[in-house]
């Protein structure tokens, strides 16, 4: 049966990485812990159907780089490929994935330490670069890859419930990852829904084999072997067959089908009545083969439901009682949907008979879920398993303990990548709770505003911390104010002079009395200083922030500051200075978030300020137009209104005058909307020239001839981004004719440069005729 | 966004268990099939309530915008 560990809780208790010394003494690079659970594979069960002819398909699907088992909740993809790999004999590495894998890091830890169980050492250098902060994800990946090819042999990595994946970025890195997958190695996925790869293009290169519901579906013969081979039950054919069509073959109604027969008395009359009924298959079939339970196992496995995974000890814990290894080895031998993993002592009830277990126990005892996740968060946050904790803490209701949490672990979060799975914890939590923790609400802000897209999110909370300082200053320690100022000066909300003062405040408090958010503080004050147009205090400033002994570890600051001390640098001319600061700034950001944040866009911008420098205005406006994109919200703010304008200006150079025209109007309407925006109403009436002039110039003077038929064809090209060599591919010319014919179209215009080309063909009305088809 | 009434058919009779899981819809059988009827506030709402279904093995044969409240 497939298995999915929603509540799957880690373990400490794992080998632990080199080098996990100095991780332990900075809890901001902590990894996640490494979980046995998560990495074991269950154990096959007696008394289960072999299905050969799926370990049959998965063996001719050897040679394709992706299988894809997916179908829905039940039908026995995990011990389908369990199954083959015990077959196979060959190495395989199994990871099972859960909600909280969406998160770069955390999802590549497991693969890369899944891999390294193999054998030690295939997945050391990609686990170290998963540890260097400032390495983009996609190192990681490579390295991995390497490690797996240096193996050699066959290897086979399984995902399980990948369905639980569902972050843009961590698909992405997954999809990166097959591109890239050795010959030697096969990746197979187990999902409930199809996961949003580009399949068609792997189906077509033959590098994608599939297993559907409708393979796993049980045949007449497997209902056979089930129900009658291995259940004992005297049925016959036709008896079969009405369980089979009542079903529709779905393996976990046919598994509580043979369950339940075996305790009813009369079951030729069972049979016919379940096959005539209508109620809901595995609903009906759970609740009987529940009751069929004596009490003491019953009430056991209704409470160990709903804690997804679990130890012997968890339950002793949570349940009060000492027998619960006794219990789970009955449970298991009687094929109770209770699976036993292969490492470690954890095991998992089957998801779709927890589902109704759950429902029954919610029935029955409507305190008792609560008592049990409550106690279950206790024992995981003792064990430092916070992750897990968090989960039944919220799951008993009980706000109090997920505040506390949260508020010991927020900083560690937001550094480690997780700012995403901070803020949704958080939205989860009452006004009240967040009013007498203003330094989680202040945290919570910041992770908005990394995160981007959540201007007014951002607000709430910033508001929400100002009203408990407002009402309550002496609770209002010096590190909710260094941090909430910090998210003042960083989201520039109220003006660039608040945001300035709100920096230096912030910067004062860190140095005063919260050493742990200077460096945040620091880099804050230096974005705020540079829409203030103080150059010299913005690059001091941030340089501080990165020169700071703690800046490896405080990655989102770290990228902000390099962002600011790129743009510094190309507003000075200092070209490889800026372009080294950029690429920094998107490495560090490509490990903790995806380019799409706050933060991505912020080093988009500084990488587009690069390449306005270097000469590509087509680059710039590509990255400007990006971070448009990721600036983009319900609300205007400063940074959407700031590349709007450097949107313009980059268009404006490339002779786009009607769509530099547009986006300047778009930064006009926002900053209609902000107050004190520093330098960015100058920059833009400064834009709004250069543009009138640009217009004024390409439509001055004639044309010494039109250009002919093939020049046109050139000339239209030339507004691409493609070279000489590519345009020359798109007419079927060689490049030194593109060249030639280059050359004569400058010569007409009376230009030197293909952007001035551009922007006199385009002012002469060159350009009007659509493209030639590609 | 503003909250939509969404009708939803399912294959098979829900009990009470699985009707449960769907608070604040009503329900009622068809045919051997469950409608359910209920107001969901967001597309968020929507795809947890077919992740629901997922949960549940359940098999969804239609899903509709319905104008007005639910009758039942």
């Amino acid at each position: 049966m497939a298995l999915t560990n929603n509540l799957c809780p880690e373990q400490r208790r794992t080998r632990m990485m080199p080098g996990s010394a100095a991780v332990e003494l900075h809890p901001a690079a902590e990894l996640p812990p490494l979980a046995e659970a998560k990495l074991a594979a269950p154990r096959l069960r007696r008394g289960m159907v072999r299905r050969r002819r799926i370990e049959d398909a998965l063996e001719t699907g050897a040679d394709a780089a992706l299988t894809l088992v997916s179908a829905p909740v039940g039908y026995g993809k995990t011990t389908a490929v369990r199954a083959w790999c015990e077959r196979s004999a060959a190495p395989f590495a199994w990871v099972t994935l859960d909600g909280q894998d969406n998160d770069l890091v955390r999802l590549w830890t497991y693969a890369a330490a899944a891999v390294d169980g193999v054998r030690d050492g295939l997945g050391r250098r990609a686990l170290k670069r998963l540890r260097t902060p400032g390495v983009p994800i996609e190192a990681a990946v490579d390295e991995l890859m390497n490690g797996i090819a240096a193996f050699g042999e066959q290897l086979t990595i399984v995902l399980d419930d990948l369905h639980a994946i569902t972050a843009q970025e961590c698909l992405a890195s997954i999809e990166y990852a097959i591109e890239r997958l050795p010959p030697s190695a096969r990746l197979i996925v187990i999902t409930r829904a199809d996961p949003a790869f580009r399949l068609a293009r792997l189906r077509a290169r033959g590098a994608l084999e599939e297993l559907t519901a409708h393979e796993l579906s049980f045949t007449a013969a497997e209902c056979t072997e089930l129900l009658v081979e291995r259940g004992g039950l005297e049925l016959s054919g036709e008896q079969i067959e009405t369980l089979r069509k009542r079903t529709d073959g779905w393996p976990a109604a046919l598994y509580l089908a043979a369950l339940w027969l075996r305790t009813v008395e009369d079951q030729n009359r069972a049979v016919l009545e379940f096959g005539g009924g209508h109620r809901y298959v595995a609903e009906y079939l759970s609740h009987e083969v529940l009751d069929a339970l004596d009490h003491d196992h019953r009430a056991f496995l209704l409470r160990i439901a709903i804690l997804g995974g679990f130890t012997v000890e968890l339950c002793d814990a949570v349940l009060a009682r000492t027998d619960s290894a006794r219990l789970l080895a009955e449970l298991v031998e009687s094929n109770m949907f209770v699976l036993s993993l292969e490492r470690g002592e954890w095991f998992r009830v089957h998801p779709l008979f927890a589902e109704f277990a759950g429902a029954q126990l919610a029935s029955e005892d409507p305190g008792a879920a609560a008592l049990i996740h409550r106690r279950a968060a206790r024992w995981l946050r003792s064990r430092g398993l916070y992750g897990e904790a968090t989960m039944h803490a919220s799951a008993a209701g009980d706000d109090e303990v997920v505040t506390e949490i949260l508020s010991e672990h927020h900083l560690a979060m937001i550094r480690n990548g997780r700012a995403g799975t901070l803020l949704r914890w958080v939205r989860t939590l009452p006004d009240d709770c967040l009013l007498t923790h203003p330094e989680l609400t202040a945290a919570a802000a910041g992770a908005a505003t990394v995160l981007g897209h959540l201007t007014l999110e951002r607000r709430r909370l910033v508001q929400l911390a100002s009203r408990r300082k407002a009402e309550h200053p002496e609770r209002f320690g010096p590190y909710a104010e260094a941090l909430l100022a910090t998210v003042r000066a960083a989201s520039i909300d109220c003006g660039v002079g608040e945001a300035v003062a709100a920096g230096r405040h912030a910067v004062k408090f860190a140095e005063r009395d919260a050493d742990d958010v200077l460096v945040g503080a620091l880099a804050a004050l230096g974005g705020a200083l540079y829409f203030a147009g103080e150059l010299d205090e913005a690059w001091a400033t941030a340089l501080r922030a990165v020169e700071h002994p703690d800046a490896a570890r405080r990655a989102p600051a770290h990228a902000l500051a390099r962002s600011t001390l790129a743009l510094v640098a190309a507003d000075r001319g200092r070209l490889t200075s800026a372009r080294n600061h950029a690429e920094r700034a998107r490495a560090v950001v490509g490990r903790i978030t995806s380019s799409r944040s706050w933060l991505g866009a912020n080093a988009a911008v500084a990488t587009g300020a690069v390449l306005a420098v270097d000469g590509d205005p087509a680059g710039a406006e590509h990255a400007f137009a990006c971070a448009e994109h990721f600036f983009r919200d319900e609300v205007a703010t400063i940074h959407h209104a700031c590349v709007l304008v450097r949107l313009a200006d980059a268009r404006c150079r490339r002779g786009r005058f009607d769509e530099a025209d547009t986006a300047l109007r778009q930064a006009r309407d926002a900053l209609a909307e902000l107050p004190d925006s520093g330098t960015i109403p100058a920059r833009a009436a400064e834009c709004e020239k250069t543009l009138e002039r640009a217009r004024r110039r390409a439509s001055n003077g004639t044309m010494l001839a039109p250009p002919s038929e093939a020049e046109s064809a050139v000339l239209r090209l030339l507004t691409t981004d493609l070279s000489a060599r590519e345009i020359g591919g798109e007419l079927f010319l060689s490049p030194n004719t593109v060249r030639s014919h280059t050359r004569a179209i400058y010569r007409k215009l009376g230009v030197r440069s293909r952007e001035s080309a551009v922007a006199r063909a385009s002012a002469l009305g060159l350009l009007e005729r659509p493209r030639s088809p590609r | 966004m503003r909250a939509r009434t969404y009708r939803l058919e399912v294959e098979g009779e829900l009990g009470d268990l699985a009707g449960s899981v769907f608070s604040g819809m009503s329900m009622r059988h068809v045919h051997g099939n469950t409608v359910l009827i209920g107001s969901v506030p967001d597309q968020a709402a929507l795809s947890g309530l077919l992740q629901r279904c997922a949960d549940l093995g359940v098999t969804v044969l239609s899903i509709n915008s319905v104008s007005g409240e639910p009758r039942e």
